[in-house]
C-alpha cells in the first residue's frame, strides 16, 4: 500500500477534525452525519439513519451524486426550511469529503472511517452581512467564482483553502505556471484538473 | 490553466486531447494521466489499479499520488461551483471550442 507523505496525512487529519467540530450552521455531529449521508449516497449504500432535517439530507445526497443543480432546486430547499447559508456549509462538507474519498480511492487506499461522533456544541450562526446574491444561487462577497464561493460561511472557505493546498496548489502558487510539485509539472497537473472537470461536466 | 501553463512553458498542447483520450494532448505522459483520471472519476476499481500502476511506472510514485490528489481536489471544486451555480468564466468560449465542448 502506498505510504502517504505526512503533508497529506496531516491535511486529512485537519479535515477530519474540522468535520467533527461544530461549524457555523451545523453541529459537529450533524456535519459528520452529512458526510455520512453524502458518502453512502455516492457509494450506492443505504443512507444512514441521521438526525437531520429532510432538506439537509436531500441536499447532501444530491450534491454528492449529482451536483448539477439549478436555481429552482435550491429555492425549493429554502422554501422547505433550509436557508442558503446552512446550504453552503452542507455543500462545503460534502465537497471536501468527495475530495478525500476520491484521493484515497485513486491511490488504492481504503476509505478513511468517519469520526465516531462529532461535537454537540452550538454552531456560531454568524451571518456575513456583506454577502449578497450576485449571480450565484448563494450569497457571496464579490462576484461569484472559486475564491468567493464560500464567503457567506468564512470558516468553510478557510477549510477549502487548506484542502486545496494539500491536494492541488496553494492560492499563492496558482500563478506559477512553471511549478513542479512532487515531480508533476503544472501542465500535467492541469491536464488532470481539466479531464476531471470535463468528466464531471462542470460548468466552470 | 492548461493553456496558460503550456504557453508559459512553450509547450504545444492539443486541448482536444482533454476531451478525446485518443488524441495526444502533447502533455508528457498525458495518456497515463488521463487513464488514471478516468478510472478514478468513473470509480472503476479494476481500471484504477491498472492505471495507477501504469502511471507510477511512467512518472514515479510521488507524481502519481500527486495526480490522484489533483483529481480529488477537482471532485471537490466541481461540486462546489456547480452547487453554487457558477458557470463558465468570461472568455471561456474559445477554449471550450478548442477542447470541443460547449459552455453554459
Amino acid at each position: 500500500m502506498i505510504e502517504l507523505a505526512s503533508a497529506y496525512t496531516e491535511g486529512l487529519d485537519r479535515e477530519w477534525a474540522r468535520m467533527s467540530a461544530s461549524g457555523t450552521w451545523w453541529t459537529g455531529a450533524q456535519r459528520v452525519a452529512l458526510a455520512a449521508a453524502a458518502r453512502a449516497a455516492r457509494e450506492g449504500d443505504e443512507l444512514p439513519d441521521v438526525d437531520l432535517p429532510a432538506p439537509a439530507v436531500e441536499a447532501a445526497v444530491r450534491l454528492s451524486v449529482d451536483p448539477h443543480v439549478d436555481q429552482a432546486w435550491v429555492a425549493d430547499l429554502v422554501a422547505r426550511g433550509l436557508a442558503l447559508e446552512p446550504y453552503v456549509e452542507i455543500l462545503a462538507v460534502v465537497s471536501r469529503i468527495a475530495a478525500v474519498d476520491t484521493f484515497l480511492f485513486a491511490i488504492g487506499h481504503q476509505q478513511r472511517p468517519l469520526p465516531d461522533e462529532g461535537s454537540h456544541t452550538e454552531p456560531t450562526r454568524e451571518l456575513v452581512a456583506e454577502a449578497t446574491i450576485q449571480g450565484a444561487f448563494v450569497p457571496t462577497t464579490g462576484v461569484p467564482f472559486p475564491p468567493t464561493a464560500l464567503t457567506a460561511v468564512p470558516p468553510e472557505g478557510e477549510a477549502l483553502g487548506d484542502l486545496h493546498t494539500v491536494l492541488y496548489l496553494s492560492m499563492f502558487d496558482m500563478g506559477d505556471q512553471a511549478l513542479v510539485r512532487d515531480d508533476l509539472s503544472r501542465i500535467q497537473i492541469e491536464l488532470v484538473a481539466a479531464r476531471t472537470s470535463l468528466l464531471n461536466d462542470c460548468g466552470y | 490553466m492548461l493553456r496558460a501553463s503550456a504557453d508559459h512553458n512553450d509547450v504545444t498542447v492539443d486541448l482536444a486531447g482533454i476531451r478525446d483520450a485518443t488524441i495526444d494532448s502533447g502533455v508528457p505522459h498525458g495518456h497515463a494521466l488521463i487513464a488514471l483520471t478516468d478510472a478514478v472519476v468513473l470509480r472503476d476499481v479494476d481500471e484504477r489499479q491498472i492505471a495507477f500502476g501504469a502511471l507510477v511506472g511512467a512518472v514515479g510514485e510521488q507524481a502519481a499520488v500527486r495526480a490522484a490528489a489533483v483529481a480529488g481536489n477537482f471532485e471537490m471544486m466541481n461540486r462546489l461551483l456547480d452547487g453554487i451555480g457558477v458557470g463558465a468564466p468570461p472568455g471561456a468560449a474559445p477554449i471550450a471550442a478548442e477542447i470541443g465542448v460547449s459552455v453554459w
